[in-house]
């Protein structure tokens, strides 16, 4: 069959038309990416030439009314709040996910996982009502029951665990998918050789299942970090050093959140702002970044 | 398929084009944003005038400082705000006119456990400050009773506000970060505030009043107690003292000057430089006809020789003489 010449310039053109548009998407989205660091940077040039690095970055006082900008407490309760999540998340979304993978019948694996992914997609302003009116008093009062301590629930314990119930479904949905993609004949070796299904479990499918479940606790610690709403409606917004998980804190995203309507109208308190934001964006790139090596260094450590 | 996308996408771009054409170009369009707390009389303001002048009125709230940022960058033509003006804004231009008053009261649970005590002898300003600073932790130290446990929990404003910045200086040389940095929880806007007040009986808080009475009786809002303040700090609450009762005997009280300012407070309209002329006229009804409405919404009347100097900068557009 002969095609006419001019259907094919036609086709050619079409897929060089292609080629560009997809192109120039690839740019506009780096583009866009690139414009916000650069914006962060110009925008909080003021401030960090007014003061100096480490009254911004370690002082605990934040009063921008009278010019000091120390936001050392936001820095370090962001740390805790999310580490304390994860602490929290990492084991039961893994026990959940070995159970729906490998215990549970294959149709009920299914259905139940589906629902988790329903779980995901809730908006976290949603978790922070709900742990709003049922986990903070419920917080109050555990605390006064079990440890004797006075405190409004609003805290540091109740916004991690609000962050490990959201982070949940993310790790269970991730680990139980890179659970399920490991091979039968994985399953049947081990057990033919005798091991029990628990051993079978720790010593081959999570070995085998490694990047992908690493993978998925890096994809929820970086939600975690990030998260904003949520965490600012329960923590108690208070920009000092906390002296017990019962009290109230600040995470970068909150002091963020919190402040924003306010601190747009003086270009100091502006720049302030912006150069909070700044220090949590490194912060995430910083994470994200390291938690892609040394996942690419176990990968390689661990394959089969 | 790829043609149905392409007329999509050409019907979307005309629609956006005339969406954006019918709303910006009128002239006679007033924008107004800023402080929460002028907002609900900002309403009222607006409807009123808008039947009497064919005008458009657009109020949006988001806070003193976003309703301040927005006039500076000429988004809004007017903006709200519950605090003084910054001397950074001023330096960019900010041109400001009081034009009502209101007023910031402490706030404790209905079932709190000295109520009856605190109802008969208020609180003195010294009290609050020890109160809100931390010094003194027990409610029963405070109503002179033998109470066990019950520690006073202080609750604050997690966003930079108004009322908290008001609230500060009425106790002391404060800002809103020290009352911040104190408090056991802090919320976003006065009815966060108010609904954690209600849910822990010995918590104590700060709000507007019109978030501490109902509207439609006037009398106290559900399940919160305004606390008196001891003006003469005799520690007894005298009858010149007691009008807590309704919020239209406190507004009558704000308005007299019994109650101190702070925490009661002026409210301001900010624009740019002078007032453009549509804006201008509606200022000047605001305050002239427009004070009619004032006092029935929960807000305080200027004095009459206030009112009629903050018109003559209106007509400068400057605040010197």
């Amino acid at each position: 069959m002969i095609i006419p010449p001019d259907r094919l310039g036609r086709r050619l053109a079409k897929d060089r038309l292609g080629v560009n548009i997809m192109a120039g998407a690839t740019l506009l989205v780096f583009l866009a990416f690139l414009s916000f660091v650069v914006l962060l940077i110009v925008k909080s040039r003021l401030i960090v030439f007014r003061y100096s690095l480490p009254e911004l970055l370690l002082s605990s006082r934040w009063d921008p009314v009278n010019h000091t900008f120390g936001f050392f407490p936001s820095i370090l309760g962001t740390f805790i709040v999310t580490l304390l999540s994860m602490a929290i998340a990492i084991p039961v979304s893994l026990l959940t996910a070995i159970y729906i993978s490998e215990y549970l019948p294959k149709r009920t694996g299914k259905y139940l996982s589906s629902f988790i992914d329903v779980l995901a997609g809730i908006p976290s302003v949603v978790f922070g009502l709900c742990m709003l009116l049922v986990f903070v008093p419920l917080v109050a009062e555990l605390a006064q029951r079990w440890f004797g301590i006075e405190t409004t629930g609003m805290c540091i314990l109740t916004a991690a665990i609000t962050l490990s119930i959201m982070v949940f479904p993310i790790i269970v949905s991730l680990a139980v998918e890179s659970l399920q993609a490991l091979p039968r004949e994985m399953r049947e070796t081990s057990l033919s050789l005798g091991s029990t299904r628990w051993q079978m479990v720790k010593k081959v499918l999570l070995k085998g299942a490694g990047p992908g479940i690493i993978s998925a606790i890096l994809l929820g610690f970086g939600r975690a970090l990030g998260e904003t709403m949520a965490v600012a409606m329960v923590i108690g917004s208070r920009n000092t050093l906390p002296d017990s998980l019962f009290s109230a804190g600040q995470t970068l995203p909150s002091l963020i959140v919190s402040s924003f309507g306010e601190m747009m109208s003086v270009p100091e308190d502006q720049s302030a702002l912006v150069f909070v934001a700044l220090v949590l964006f490194l912060l995430v790139t910083v994470t994200n970044v390291s938690a892609k090596t040394v996942n690419n260094r176990l990968r390689k450590k661990w394959r089969y | 398929m790829g043609k149905k996308l392409v007329f999509c996408m050409i019907v979307a771009v005309i629609v956006t084009l005339l969406w954006s054409n019918c709303g910006g170009g009128r002239s006679d369009t007033i924008r107004i944003s800023g402080a929460w707390a002028l907002y609900p009389m900002m309403q009222v303001w607006a409807d009123e005038y808008r039947r009497i002048k064919p005008v458009d009125i657009e109020v949006g709230g988001g806070g003193a400082g976003k309703g301040m940022s927005d006039v500076l960058n000429g988004q809004v033509d007017i903006a709200m705000c519950s605090r003084p003006i910054r001397e950074e804004e001023m330096k960019l231009g900010a041109f400001y006119l009081a034009v009502t008053k209101d007023a910031v009261i402490a706030l404790v649970n209905a079932e709190n456990p000295v109520l009856p005590q605190l109802m008969s002898r208020g609180l003195s300003r010294e009290t609050l400050k020890a109160v809100f600073m931390k010094k003194v932790l027990r409610w029963g130290e405070v109503g002179h009773r033998e109470l066990t446990g019950d520690s006073i929990v202080v609750y604050g404003r997690a966003d930079a506000s108004g009322a908290a910045q008001v609230w500060a200086r009425f106790l002391g040389d404060y800002s809103q970060s020290d009352i911040q940095d104190q408090a056991d929880a802090n919320f976003s806007g006065d009815q966060a505030l108010c609904n954690g007040i209600k849910n822990n009986r010995n918590a104590i808080g700060f709000c507007n009043i019109n978030y501490a009475y109902n509207i439609e009786d006037d009398g106290y809002a559900d399940g919160i107690r305004p606390v008196p303040v001891d003006l003469d700090e005799n520690g007894i609450l005298d009858p010149d003292e007691n009008f807590y009762a309704n919020r239209s005997l406190l507004v009558q009280n704000i308005t007299l000057g019994v109650y101190p300012s702070p925490p009661a407070r002026l409210e301001y309209l900010v624009s740019r430089g002078p007032f453009s002329p549509t804006a201008r006229e509606f200022v000047r009804w605001i305050l002239t006809d427009g004070q009619a409405f004032v006092s029935g919404n929960g807000y305080v009347n200027l004095p009459a020789v206030q009112l009629q100097q903050e018109i003559e900068y209106l007509q400068k557009g400057a605040r010197h003489r």
